[in-house]
């Protein structure tokens, strides 16, 4: 194993990194105000899909990534409906989203898409930053990347910024801990709550999107496998902090990574343990610190006035 | 101490030490009890009492000193110990199980000890307790269904049914009804007469006064002193509370004159609520600008919900609010923020503050969209130190800069940051819902004179208290409020403790 070979890795680490990272700090904007997200998979899920419909349909990457918006957006508006409007449980309604949105990605794959499931769409471009790029190892890895991976990176201090600098991100702050004290100091709960969740929509999208339209430009059925919740428990890991949820996010992605390129290397190693692995991490990584961890005290709790 | 006392006490708790992270809790504190006694503990908030009532009931271990019971130490690792050793606690926040009957909560804590009975034995040995000490607790009511009152004798019963000798209430009656609190106080010196040695936790001088055989004061963690109730005086337990003591202002305001049209005018409003006890039932009132309208009642008699309606916190569910005129029934928080309506909520921190956020944060949120203090929504951090530190001098909140973590100031200061935050906008109608519950002595005295400042400046002040001395030295008139309707209303002068009492309770008197 070469300096090269880690080199490799870490391109392959940061490719993966950055769907993770949009859904993740789109879950620490949602559940910074309280709002749990377990449907961050379905909004990914949908994302990913709406995708590359809007590739297809249009030929053009924008307006793909828009659509990707528009479809975890879409998922967050339906959870918003189901738990702020007519009060359900923010766990099950997540969970039901979840199962709808692989049916129905599933289901519209040929009917939308069509037959032929293998046509791919319009995939975003690699964007080498001049000279950056062609720092020794690290170069290729992080400035030889599509914007959207750029983007990624720049959510990071954006998000850290939007909940520690702005009036917004006091109100959610106040809102995910004591919803009624925020309420008796004159900031609206609920519409606190549905920016925060239609935010998180609009990144998870993004996000699941990216898996899409970043790579081979084609949708598979369940081609998420499981990252929401890789995402869920990276907001978890990172203490609800965007730069925190950054370093869980970096973690699960470079043992994926490794693990990825290990089966690569023919170890003697079953390849399937070697898949389990991210998620082991991911739930070593959980049982290890979790119990250290103090979530806003009105996570998961409808607020009803 | 009884005259027929036993000459060596019961119980000793000798040199507690317990420190927690930056405080000291207690100090080298002594304190005994003997078999048949009341003994108060008196102190300010953060003293130090339920510390080491904590300690003696296993709650917390300290980190020197010892608890000895009939002259041998206690190993008390859990309050499991110190039940099995007779030792029991009536805590603020009751530990019963709400959708639990009486009987099966009496069954569950006697499992608690190893004695296994059945749903009926529970029920009998509930039957029997409440006969022998005339409790009147039905062993079959939900206890979600009963009045705190009855609550808190169903949480004696279980201390008794596992034969306490050692009964320790912390701060009883401050749930009470003054007939209610008269009925407490019977019951804990008929137990006392049956040998039970009582700690009683309390901030009520007065009543202290009337049912303890010896007092013991704390402050700052300290053991003052342990004084005869016989030779105390309120003058004197005060001053071993707080130290000195300036001749605090607890005079009755009298009947002042006051403008003729009222501020805010309350229409046949009624509320609804999660539980029927705080339910409002078309009651109409008028504020006047300059006058503080006390709103007496005993816990659950709407007084939150009423005033929660007015703050526009919760929904209205028939009737009309006007603010100068203007139908403001409809209007959100803010909107009635901006037209000068300032809330001190009943529960401070579950409603009034975010314990996990700042000290400034806390006092910005409602003023962050201010233009002074954010520009398109992006705050301007100077500006907001330059506020902060204003209100923090202005308000006298004791806090080591304004970036602390506002749930780790004491009660008091808590207390002061949400003052500070709906006064420093000078508000003209408050409406302050329980805003001296649980406060030290010195905040108690703050707390009044803020809203005696905020009166005199012409503000309408709708002030609810359960504390009816504090109603009748605060308020020009006194609304009493018995479930959920108006009851009566008032002068304060010349009103009583006693016929406040009565209305509270239901007996309408003209």
């Amino acid at each position: 194993m070469t300096l090269d070979w880690f080199s490799l890795l870490l391109v392959a680490a940061i490719a993966l990194a950055a769907p993770l990272l949009f859904a993740a700090l789109g879950e620490v904007i949602s559940e910074t105000a309280g709002v749990i997200n377990i449907e961050l998979e379905g909004m990914m899920l949908v994302g990913a899909f709406t995708g590359i419909a809007g590739a297809l349909a249009s030929g053009n990457i924008a307006v793909a990534f828009a659509s990707a918006l528009a479809g975890g957006v879409l998922v967050a508006a339906v959870q918003g409906i189901a738990c702020f409007i007519f009060g359900a449980n923010q766990v099950v309604a997540g969970i039901v989203l979840n199962i709808l949105a692989l049916g129905a990605t599933t289901f519209l794959l040929v009917s939308a898409l069509g037959a032929d499931v293998t046509k791919s769409a319009v995939t975003l471009e690699r964007l080498p930053i001049p000279i950056l790029s062609d720092i020794p190892y690290i170069g290729r890895a992080l400035f030889d990347q599509s914007i959207a991976v750029y983007l990624a990176y720049l959510a990071v201090p954006a998000v850290w910024w939007l909940l520690t600098r702005t009036r917004f991100g006091l109100a959610l702050k106040a809102v995910g801990e004591r919803p009624a004290a925020a309420e008796s100091m004159g900031v609206n709960v609920l519409k606190s709550r549905w920016a925060a969740l239609l935010l998180c929509g609009a990144l998870a999208g993004i996000g699941g999107g990216l898996l899409t339209l970043g790579g081979l430009g084609v949708f598979t059925p369940n081609v998420t496998k499981g990252i929401g919740f890789i995402a869920l428990a990276a907001v978890i890991f990172g203490r609800w902090k965007p730069v925190g949820a950054f370093g869980a996010v970096m973690l699960f992605s470079l043992v994926d990574a490794f693990q990825i390129r290990a089966q690569a290397l023919g170890l003697p190693i079953p390849y399937q343990l070697l898949v389990a692995l991210p998620y082991l991490v991911t739930i070593i990584a959980l049982a290890a610190f979790v119990s250290r961890m103090r979530p806003p005290a009105a996570l998961a709790i409808n607020y009803e006035r | 101490m009884p005259d027929d006392a036993p000459t060596r006490p019961m119980l000793v708790a000798d040199q507690i030490t317990k420190s927690y992270p930056g405080v000291v809790a207690n100090h080298e504190v002594s304190i005994d009890l003997y078999a048949g006694e009341i003994h108060a503990v008196l102190g300010e908030n953060g003293a130090g009492k339920t510390t080491l009532m904590a300690i003696i009931y296993g709650l917390a271990r300290p980190d020197s000193g010892e608890v000895r019971l009939d002259g041998t130490p206690l190993a008390l690792h859990s309050p499991k110990d110190a039940l099995s050793h007779g030792i029991g606690f009536v805590q603020q926040h009751f530990s019963l199980i709400p959708t639990l009957t009486v009987a099966q909560n009496m069954v569950l804590s006697l499992s608690n000890s190893g004695e296994k009975v059945s749903v009926g034995e529970g029920t009998e040995r509930v039957r029997a307790l409440s006969a022998r000490y005339g409790l009147d607790v039905p062993p079959e009511a939900l206890v979600s269904s009963l009045s705190v009152g009855l609550q808190q004798r169903a949480e004696l019963l279980k201390a008794l049914a596992r034969n306490a000798r050692v009964l320790i209430l912390d701060e009883p009656t401050s749930v009470l009804t003054p007939q209610e609190s008269a009925e407490l106080s019977d019951l804990l010196t008929r137990l006392a007469a049956d040998g039970v040695g009582i700690f009683l936790i309390s901030h009520k001088l007065e009543e202290v006064l009337r049912i303890a055989d010896r007092i013991s004061v704390l402050r700052r963690g300290r053991m003052i002193g342990t004084v005869a109730a016989k030779t105390a005086t309120q003058r004197s337990l005060a001053e071993m509370m707080v130290g000195e003591l300036s001749d605090a202002p607890v005079v009755s305001a009298g009947h002042r004159p006051r403008s003729e049209t009222p501020r805010l005018v309350v229409e046949n409003l009624s509320v609804r609520s999660e539980s029927k006890r705080g339910e409002v039932h078309d009651v109409s009132l008028e504020l006047f600008p300059g006058e503080v309208l006390g709103i007496a009642g005993v816990e659950g008699s709407g007084q939150v919900e009423m005033l929660e309606a007015m703050a526009g916190v919760r929904q209205v569910t028939h009737g009309r609010i006007r603010l100068d005129g203007d139908d403001i029934s409809s209007l959100t928080v803010r909107q009635r923020q901006r037209r000068g309506i300032a809330h001190i909520a009943a529960d401070r921190h579950a409603a009034g503050f975010v314990a996990s956020l700042s000290v400034a944060d806390n006092l910005v949120v409602p003023v962050a969209g201010d233009r002074r203090f954010s520009q398109g929504g992006i705050l301007r951090r100077g500006a907001i130190r330059d506020f902060v530190k204003q209100a923090i001098e202005d308000f006298d909140i004791r806090v080591a800069g304004p970036d602390v973590e506002a749930g780790t100031l004491s009660g008091g200061n808590q207390q002061r940051v949400v003052i500070a935050r709906e006064f420093s906008r000078q508000p003209s109608v408050v409406l302050s819902c329980f805003a001296t519950r649980g406060l030290d002595f010195a905040s108690i005295v703050a707390v009044h004179e803020r809203v005696r400042a905020m009166r005199d400046a012409g503000a309408a002040v709708a002030y609810a208290s359960v504390d009816l001395d504090e109603l009748i030295a605060l308020s020009d008139r006194i609304l009493v409020l018995y479930q959920g309707r108006v009851a009566g209303i008032v002068d304060a002068e010349g009103a009583t403790s006693e016929r406040l009492g009565l209305l509270m309770g239901g007996s309408v008197l003209t």
